[in-house]
């Protein structure tokens, strides 16, 4: 036939054309990413069983090594989550557990340690450096949706990616490692190669035993700062307040070096370890379920010793409490009225002076010895820190509205030394690390209080607000399913509100604070006058 | 060998010398037109012999039955019985409707032939030749045709005996000693009307539900897209044929996967457009839309593509929101058999080889066929190492081996019976909704279909299925592909009544039907099997009034099981005809899309880039919730005014505006957190992650009011020379009640051109190149912000694109075949028809095609 020279002529052009042509890479794909994957190990108790099934799972929290959460750190969200079910770790243990008919809960109740491993991974992690936490949550109530359930319970298997998992088991601060995605460059950021990154072999340990309960607490009373010098003036107290608010333009009344008087100065909260007695018995039932009663205690290391080296905190210098509870203030997200979303970017936070006792003189000198407290009392000073870009190498600024107290002290007598303890507690570079004058920045803030095993509670929550798909109805919560009781307690928060002098502050805010402090709703509301008022 | 000097002739001369195509291969219907219309004119004048050779020219160009007629006719009237029945001979042939009378007309011819010789033979004792004609209903066939003529000689296959024939004498009385003069005279033939009615006419079914009617009867702006313009544009890929249509949306999101729409609102999974193949719905109801590597059909099966724009429930129920795209296939028993392959880069590949032919009464068309779309760009190299993909060819976009029988009967005189299906292999690439982007789909799927077609009754039914499995096509290690399997079924029987009466000066046509259809999809995104029954009757009369007015008033009730309510869809339009060939049309109509199962039953626990947390994407759980109500129709009002002209033999020309009012579109809900006390908090033990939210699909709160229109012109300025460019505006408003706080809509282009050139030659050397151009867009979309973990909705603006595309082919010889060149992107402006989709850019495929 004479078309048959044409054919393969064509199809070997074709061909050819084919062979020439290689698929190339669509950059619209998913980014270059890491991996980070390897095996838990867990030593702790059986888990217990329910409805069939093992209740809890193991959760693996990534954090950013230079933002990790109290006590080393600022952050209150993991940027990774990574469960492994509790039937996949135990899945080997199958004979040993018991599963009621009923699907009601049984739990172990013979003592035995048991030992089982699983893998986990941790998907697209962008570059950087960190560390992963976490624990079996063997009361099976953790959700990372909700500030109530975020936090591990006491008894829950803690542990981490540990380079001293031994020593920590043994009751020893952990020291996590720190896990590397991708290589630094010279801004400090760091860069994933083309192909992604995959870690595998990490090892994480889950072993030791959380000892304390969930650091539930509520607002009891507020003293307000005396603004004068007068000393007839006393601090207003309240009691039991639902929000407490303050200037943005608050002039303390004393520096820390007039010992007598700083304490009337300084706002006020104290705290107290457990709800009102009109919620505890809403908070004891369902859905919260918070493992409270009318005489529960804070827990947490008073002793002032430091328990293992490279643990550090920026307030054993000052002789007050060390590894006490921390207290941190950090500002919310004016978009959620629910109060219930932090600011992400800047973060502004604060961090609070923690007492005891109403009194900072009966502090000094004394070895705390116990380990329980019946209250706590967060002290704060008009200061906040603000931190751009919490999970990079962005700045980090410090401001305060006036250096000068009422009575002429400074309020801070060592600035350098301050950066410095800011950018430790931050892991930032010193030299990046600033302080200015300026007002503090209006809007709401939670209140956090978090104890050296990184357990948190945060004011607000959940238990103070309605939730998402919830409608409020009087004191309750309704959805066309379920219904459940406020806890007004819980929805306590600080403000920042306007400021006696709105110009001043205006006036006050220079181009490092702009650019650290102020996100682009207050930038929005600076340059319309509002900010301030 | 001819010089030509251009100086001399005049370069349109030449150039029309140059085009004229020479040979059959040329889908020519405009230049075959003119030659029909001019050939008429001559035969009404008397010239018959030059009219008959522009009609013999006209067929040459391009085949249609009634110019054979038309042929045999002005034989007759010219007194040549014998080449009137011979070309009689060849319409009847064709199986037409009028067969019979045709028969009975040579009959009568043969018959008064025979007399007339039997008078001359008398006189010179000449043998009579046998009488010629078949007994009453049996078939003609070429060896009968041979047979039954004694000495009869066609060298050149023409049906045209090749020996010398004497002139026939005016008088039409046989001269002494002619023989063969087969003359009678033109007063004692039997008279019959010319034949002009859609020869060489676009005729179109879609606009709707009776006969086939010319465009400038169409109740809805329509447009075709001729087998001309699939030929000369090389395209293989079915929805890129469509791009040159004025107000239709073309969206390539990869190399196997467009996404259509018409006037607007354009998609991921876009799901407002029915496209259907000869009336048969191929819109896939679980994602909504169509995925064409499920077709078992391909360009080379395509006889035609019918664009309707605008509302279509009114005719075709559910789903015809935006408007109608009817692929019209070649019939069985038509066509050439033919062998197509191609292959371009990375693999890329097309085949297609198709029978078609009678076996008596039986008509068939036959095809199998094979295409590789190489991937536009891979979007996980096979070098990385922290992703993960479900296919196992990351430079594949789809993939699919297709093969498809239809088949034709006809019982008695009226009726028609047809069956046929197909079945297809394919392996695709699509992009989901939302933060979920490219999934992958492997299948098989295919129809059986069966009707029966009478004057006044019609029934329809077909079985579509398809059974597969389909997942994200690549993830990071460590998150979910969420793959899984997945089956559907349709099942659909429709009956329809068709009548035309007269009252007073009104001529109408009044057409009725009825429809069930039973959709059925089993897919772990919808918990498992959904099943619905829909039902729909329609009606619609056309008046037309002394062929100047034409009043068409439609309706259809169709019941959606889902919103558990009725739906009604009128439609009314009036069309005037200042002149024979112009009309101007005003309408009204309003149409609806039913959820798809995957809106109405969704039910799929969505990772979140947290991790281990996911949102219960289940659009009956947020009705639980009293987040949103029970899903409801999405509805479109149209009022449309358009103005058709085809007078000139030259040009076309057709604008229309319009004003479409849209509510109740369905997209995803934003995210909603569940609280504390809700059930569905906790641990996941399946998906074994933590529930933290609900999304779903709901109806948006504002409504869009779209401005618009579309003008297009084309043009034959000489024969081989086609030029066309269309503009379409489309500008949307939003209309927000309060407390609404829907984002603005921007990611229809306001503007769009395309323009083309489509040539024919003589040597044989055709092609096309064709110029669209699109402004840019806003698109508003859900995404990842993996930095933060969450998601978020961003505004992503698209650049302004054009695209060019150019096809260039060589017929060699009927015997050799012809080899082609098609470039996809010659300009190779790299971009991306939607922000989230494949980079397109410059594509070389080669082909050789050979009629058989």
């Amino acid at each position: 036939m004479r078309s048959l020279p044409l054919f393969p002529l064509v199809i070997a052009a074709a061909g050819a054309l084919g062979a020439s042509c290689t698929t190339p890479p669509d950059d619209a794909a998913n980014p270059p990413a890491g991996v980070i994957s390897g095996t838990l190990s867990y030593v702790g108790p059986k888990p217990c069983t329910q409805d069939g099934h093992v209740v809890g799972a193991a959760d693996l929290l990534l954090f950013d090594a230079r933002n990790p959460p109290p006590p080393d750190g600022l952050s209150t969200r993991s940027v990774r989550i990574a469960a492994v079910p509790g039937s996949v770790l135990f899945a080997d243990l199958g004979p040993s557990l018991t599963y009621n008919a009923d699907g009601s809960r049984w739990c172990p109740s013979d003592g035995a340690t048991v030992v089982a491993s699983a893998p986990f991974t941790f998907a697209a992690v962008g570059g950087g450096r960190y560390q992963v936490r976490g624990y079996y949550d063997l009361v099976g109530d953790f959700n990372p949706a909700f500030k109530i359930a975020i936090s591990p319970a006491k008894g829950s298997i803690t542990g981490g990616a540990l380079l001293n998992a031994a020593a920590a088991a043994n009751g020893e601060a952990p020291v996590f490692a720190e896990i590397t995605i991708g290589s630094v460059q010279p801004d400090g950021s760091y860069a994933v190669p083309e192909t992604g990154v995959h870690l595998t072999n990490v090892s994480v340990t889950f072993g030791k035993p959380t000892p304390f309960e969930r650091p539930y607490y509520h607002v009891k009373s507020v003293n307000y700062p005396v603004l004068t010098t007068d000393s007839a003036e006393q601090p207003r107290v309240v009691e039991a307040p639902p929000l407490v608010e303050v200037a943005a333009d608050w002039h303390i009344a004393y520096g820390p070096s007039e010992i007598a008087s700083i304490s009337n100065a300084l706002l006020a909260l104290e705290l107290a370890p457990t709800m009102p007695t009109s919620e505890l018995s809403l908070a004891q039932g369902k859905p919260y379920n918070f493992r409270v009663a009318s005489d529960s205690m804070f827990d947490a290391y008073w002793d002032g010793a430091a328990r293992v080296p490279g643990t550090k905190s920026a307030l054993v210098a000052d002789g007050l409490a060390a590894y006490g509870p921390s207290i941190v203030v950090s500002k919310l997200d004016a978009a959620d009225p629910r109060h219930l979303t932090g600011q992400a970017n800047p973060r502004v936070v604060s961090s609070a002076i923690v007492a005891k006792q109403a009194s900072l003189i009966s502090l000094l000198g004394a070895a705390q010895g116990s380990e329980k407290a019946a209250s706590l009392v967060a002290l704060l000073r008009p200061t906040l820190i603000c931190i751009t870009d919490p999970n990079a190498n962005g700045p980090a600024h410090i401001i305060t509205p006036f250096k000068r107290s009422v009575s002429d002290q400074p309020v801070v007598a060592d600035e350098a030394g301050l950066t410095a303890d800011v950018a430790a507690l931050l892991h930032r570079d010193p030299a990046k690390t600033t302080f200015s004058e300026s007002c503090l920045i209006p809007g709401d803030y939670a209140m956090n209080v978090v104890y050296p095993t990184s357990q948190a509670w945060t004011l607000p929550n959940e238990g103070g607000t309605c939730v998402g798909t919830e409608s409020a109805a009087g004191s309750s919560c309704v959805t066309s399913q379920s219904s459940r009781n406020l806890l007004p307690s819980q929805g306590f928060f600080l403000r920042v509100g306007k400021a006696a002098n709105p110009k001043a502050c205006r006036d006050k805010v220079d181009a490092v604070t702009k650019a650290s402090c102020l996100s682009p709703a207050d930038l929005a509301k600076l340059e319309a006058g509002t900010l301030f008022e | 060998m001819h010089r030509y000097k251009l100086g001399h002739w005049g370069s349109s001369c030449a150039l029309a010398l140059i085009l004229a195509s020479g040979n059959a291969f040329a889908d020519a219907r405009t230049d075959a037109r003119r030659s029909f219309r001019h050939g008429m004119d001559l035969v009404a004048e008397g010239k018959y012999d030059t009219g008959v050779a522009e009609l013999k020219k006209a067929y040459e160009m391009l085949p249609h039955i009634n110019v054979l007629f038309n042929i045999a006719r002005a034989y007759t009237e010219m007194g040549d019985v014998e080449n009137a029945l011979v070309y009689y001979e060849r319409y009847a042939l064709e199986n037409p409707p009028d067969r019979e009378d045709v028969l009975a007309t040579m009959r009568q011819l043969q018959g008064r032939m025979d007399r007339q010789k039997a008078t001359v033979a008398e006189a010179q004792k000449v043998a009579l030749p046998k009488v010629y004609g078949p007994t009453p209903g049996s078939a003609i066939t070429p060896g009968e045709l041979a047979g039954e003529r004694p000495g009869f000689r066609d060298e050149d296959g023409d049906g045209v005996d090749d020996r010398e024939q004497p002139k026939p004498p005016k008088s039409g009385i046989a001269t002494p000693g002619s023989s063969t003069a087969a003359v009678v005279s033109p007063s004692a033939v039997p008279k019959t009307s010319a034949r002009t009615e859609g020869v060489y006419e676009e005729a179109v079914v879609t606009a709707s539900r009776g006969a086939a009617q010319s465009p400038l009867d169409a109740a809805n702006s329509i447009a075709v897209i001729t087998g001309q313009d699939i030929h000369l544009s090389g395209i293989t890929k079915i929805p890129e044929l469509l791009r040159r249509v004025a107000g239709v949306d073309i969206m390539q999101v990869s190399a196997s996967q467009n996404e259509i729409s018409m006037r607007g609102f354009n998609q991921r999974l876009s799901n407002k457009v029915l496209v259907l193949v000869d009336g048969r719905s191929v819109f896939v109801d679980f994602f909504g839309g169509v995925l064409w590597e499920l077709l078992s059909i391909d360009v080379d099966q395509v006889d035609r593509i019918e664009i309707v724009r605008g509302p279509g429930s009114a005719l075709y129920g559910a789903d015809a929101f935006a408007g109608v795209v009817n692929i019209i296939t070649k019939a069985p028993g038509t066509g050439e058999d033919k062998l197509r392959v191609g292959g371009g880069p990375a693999g890329s590949s097309y085949g297609s080889f198709r029978v078609a032919g009678r076996d008596e009464d039986l008509a068939y068309r036959a095809s199998v066929g094979y295409t590789r779309n190489a991937a536009w760009g891979r979007t996980s190299p096979a070098n990385r190492v922290d992703t993960v993909t479900l296919n196992r060819d990351p430079d594949l976009a789809g993939e699919n081996k297709r093969f498809d029988l239809r088949l034709t009967h006809p019982i008695g005189r009226d009726y028609v019976v047809g069956i046929g299906g197909g079945v297809v292999d394919a392996f695709s690439d699509f992009y989901a909704v939302g933060a979920l982007k490219e999934y992958q789909l492997d299948a098989k799927a295919g129809d059986i279909t069966a009707y029966l077609q009478g004057r006044h009754f019609s029934y329809r039914a077909f079985y579509n299925f398809i059974r597969g499995r389909y997942g994200q096509a690549q993830n990071y290690v460590g998150n979910s592909l969420d793959a899984t399997s997945f089956t559907a079924n349709v099942v659909d029987n429709e009956l329809a009544y068709t009548q035309n009466f007269t009252t007073g000066s009104f001529r109408h046509a009044v057409n009725l039907g009825a429809n069930y259809r039973l959709r059925n999809a089993a897919t772990a995104y919808t918990g498992g099997d959904r099943t619905e029954h829909h039902m729909g009757v329609f009606a619609q009369e056309s008046a037309t009034y002394k062929k100047w007015l034409n009043l068409v008033a439609s309706a259809r009730a169709d019941y959606v099981p889902y919103t558990q309510k009725v739906e009604l869809s009128p439609r009314l339009s009036a069309l005037v005809h200042p002149t024979e060939r112009s009309t101007v049309r005003a309408g009204f109509s309003t149409a609806f899309r039913k959820p798809t199962f995957l809106e109405g039953y969704v039910d799929l626990g969505v990772q979140a880039p947290l991790g281990s947390v996911q949102t219960n994407t289940a659009s009956m759980a947020l009705v639980d919730e009293g987040v949103t109500k029970r899903l409801n129709v999405e509805k479109i009002l149209t009022a449309e005014v358009g103005y058709t002209n085809q007078e000139s033999d030259i040009f076309d020309v057709e604008a229309s505006v319009y004003f479409n009012r849209i509510t109740d579109l369905i997209q995803l809900a934003p995210l909603s957190l569940l609280g504390p006390a809700d059930s569905r908090v906790g641990f996941d033990q399946v998906t074994g992650r933590y529930v933290v939210g609900l999304s779903g699909f709901v109806n948006q709160c504002a409504a869009f009011n779209v401005v618009g229109g579309e003008l297009g012109l084309r043009t034959y300025p000489v024969p081989g020379l086609d030029v066309f460019a269309n503009y379409a505006y489309n500008h949307v408003a939003i209309d927000r009640p309060e407390g609404c706080e829907q984002p603005a809509d921007s990611r229809t282009s306001a503007h769009k051109v395309n323009a083309g050139v489509q040539w024919r030659t003589k040597p044989g050397i055709d092609g096309e190149v064709t110029f669209h151009w699109v402004s840019d867009q806003v698109w508003s979309e859900r995404d990842v912000d993996q930095k933060q973990a969450t998601l978020v909705f961003k505004e992503l603006p698209l650049g302004a694109y054009k695209l060019v595309n150019a096809r260039i082919g060589w017929k060699i010889h009927p015997e050799v075949g012809e080899i082609s060149a098609t470039v996809f992107n010659a300009l190779d402006d790299a971009h991306r028809e939607h922000p989230f989709t494949n980079q397109l850019r410059r594509r070389v495929t080669l082909f050789y095609t050979r009629d058989l």
